[in-house]
């Protein structure tokens, strides 16, 4: 079932105007972040860089296996739904509908997506769904924050972006095998000119790898060189931005996020060293840069639309972090360090051991629920772990190359 | 003395049919059921909890502003300016 929010109608199959799907959507296709025949990605985001960080083992499990709990928690169903919403109410503006008839939309489609969240959590129910997304759009009526344009004239709401970061040299692969210059000239019955043999071995890299320059002499000794681009993947950084603002003559990044606790300085200290922050700052600050952006000029930093849910109320604060160009280049300089020192060593060597103790702890809260998902997984013996993760969770592949 | 039985009778009864219905009553509502009036009366009664939640914030009170306690009531709709019109001969 899908719901139209511009024809406020409910249907059976996507239109092709805007309309969002009402039942969960599990994706099991193929893992295209990943290079065919190896367990190395190519295409990171936030989420698998933080699962990189966190332990290998459960980034194994969830990102390259593609195992996920049968139930998500509720603070990830609720903050995906009220995205959902947001996104809605923008694009409703931005499709001319005023501001009531698009919050009496953007209202149905919480009721309608409320309905599908679980109540194991009294403060993200459908109730605390449909108040916080019309409060919000209370508190915000005459919002300072003005949603940026597209060129195309659309609101920057829900950007995806996908960037090229740095180059990482890896080995022959099940899909890129060793390659000489006797077996391609075996693998031909005819003579190719040193052009065709560049296109070949350009040609072999369906998937990846930098260009070899166009205007390069073929030479034998050059083959060495071509190979070297031919094992050569370019790592891309990708992501999803809630949305970009103006604020006063600056340009930020925001992002929702809602909490049970109240919205202090302490909970905002929690994102100091957010990947996902950082890693929105530095997308934004590369995107500034290049033709046709939404970014007039290099972001100031990222604001934080914190909601903080009660049973009965919802209280909002926003909190702005400012970042520097210094960020970006650390951001930049971690990233590729997680991937050389970790992510490629445990593809080439296949070993996903676990971490620290307090990644299992991590967000575990005093009656012991919380924590990492894979805690009972890991804690069984090594042959009984498969049949449990078959048991306990489903498969659902995240897919840092698709935009959503 | 209340009897057992008695005290069955006064829970089991139905609720009065004139009772006002209220917040909760619609967000208990299936979505797919709802009129164009039932949503109006929801953004309505939602708005409304947030005035009483804010003002019972400002006055320093601890009151708990729940949906139950929040009376929708169907949009008023208002005839004035309205005017049969009269048939031209």
């Amino acid at each position: 079932m899908w719901f139209a929010p511009l024809t406020n109608e409910l249907l059976d199959s996507p239109s092709e105007s805007f309309c969002v799907p009402l039942s969960e959507h599990r994706s099991l296709a193929p893992n295209r972040s990943i290079i065919p025949g190896t367990t190395l990605q190519w295409c990171y985001d936030s989420t698998s860089l933080t699962l990189l960080q966190g332990c290998l083992r459960k980034y194994n499990f969830r990102l390259l296996q593609g195992y996920q709990p049968r139930e998500l928690p509720p603070p990830l169903s609720w903050g995906r739904d009220f995205h959902t919403c947001k996104e809605t109410y923008h694009k409703c503006i931005a499709s001319g509908l005023d501001h009531e008839t698009s919050v009496l939309r953007t209202a149905k489609l919480a009721m309608l997506l409320g309905e599908r969240l679980l109540s194991l959590d009294t403060s993200r129910t459908k109730e605390t769904l449909v108040r916080s997304v019309v409060w919000y759009l209370e508190e915000y009526r005459d919002d300072p924050l003005k949603t940026a344009l597209l060129p195309d004239g659309s609101p920057a709401v829900e950007l995806s972006f996908m960037l090229p970061v740095f180059d990482l040299e890896v080995g022959p692969t099940d899909e890129l095998p060793p390659l000489s210059l006797t077996d391609i000239l075996n693998e031909l019955d005819y003579s190719p000119t040193p052009h065709q043999l560049i296109e070949i071995v350009r040609g072999g890299r369906k998937l990846f790898g930098k260009l070899i320059p166009g205007k390069m002499e073929f030479h034998a000794e050059h083959f060495d060189a071509c190979l070297e681009a031919f094992y050569s993947i370019t790592v891309h950084f990708s992501g999803h931005i809630d949305r970009v603002v103006h604020f006063g003559d600056e340009v930020f990044v925001t992002d929702y996020k809602s909490s049970k606790y109240a919205l202090t300085s302490d909970w905002i200290r929690g994102f100091d060293r957010s990947i996902q922050f950082m890693g929105y700052y530095t997308a934004a600050q590369i995107m500034s840069s290049l033709p046709n952006t939404v970014f007039p000029s290099p972001p100031a930093g990222v604001i934080v639309d914190g909601l903080q849910l009660g049973v009965t109320f919802t209280r909002f604060a926003r909190f702005p972090l400012r970042y520097y160009p210094s960020t970006a280049e650390e951001f930049l300089q971690n990233f590729e360090a997680l991937v050389r020192c970790k992510a490629e060593p445990a593809a080439r060597l296949g070993l996903y051991p676990f971490e620290s103790e307090s990644e299992c702890n991590h967000f575990r809260r005093r009656d012991g629920t919380g924590g990492c998902e894979f805690r009972r997984v890991c804690n069984l013996p090594a042959p009984a772990r498969e049949q449990e993760l078959k048991k306990g969770f489903l498969k659902s592949t995240w897919d840092p190359s698709q935009s959503r | 003395m209340t009897s057992f039985s008695n005290l069955l009778a006064q829970t089991t009864q139905a609720p009065p049919t004139d009772a006002p219905q209220t917040l909760a009553d619609t967000l208990r509502k299936h979505a797919k059921d709802l009129t164009d009036e039932d949503l109006t009366m929801l953004v309505a009664g939602l708005r409304e909890q947030r005035t009483r939640w804010n003002a019972a914030q400002a006055s320093g009170s601890r009151e708990r502003v729940t949906s139950k306690k929040i009376p929708v009531k169907p949009a008023q709709v208002s005839l004035s300016g309205f005017a049969i019109k009269k048939p031209t001969i």
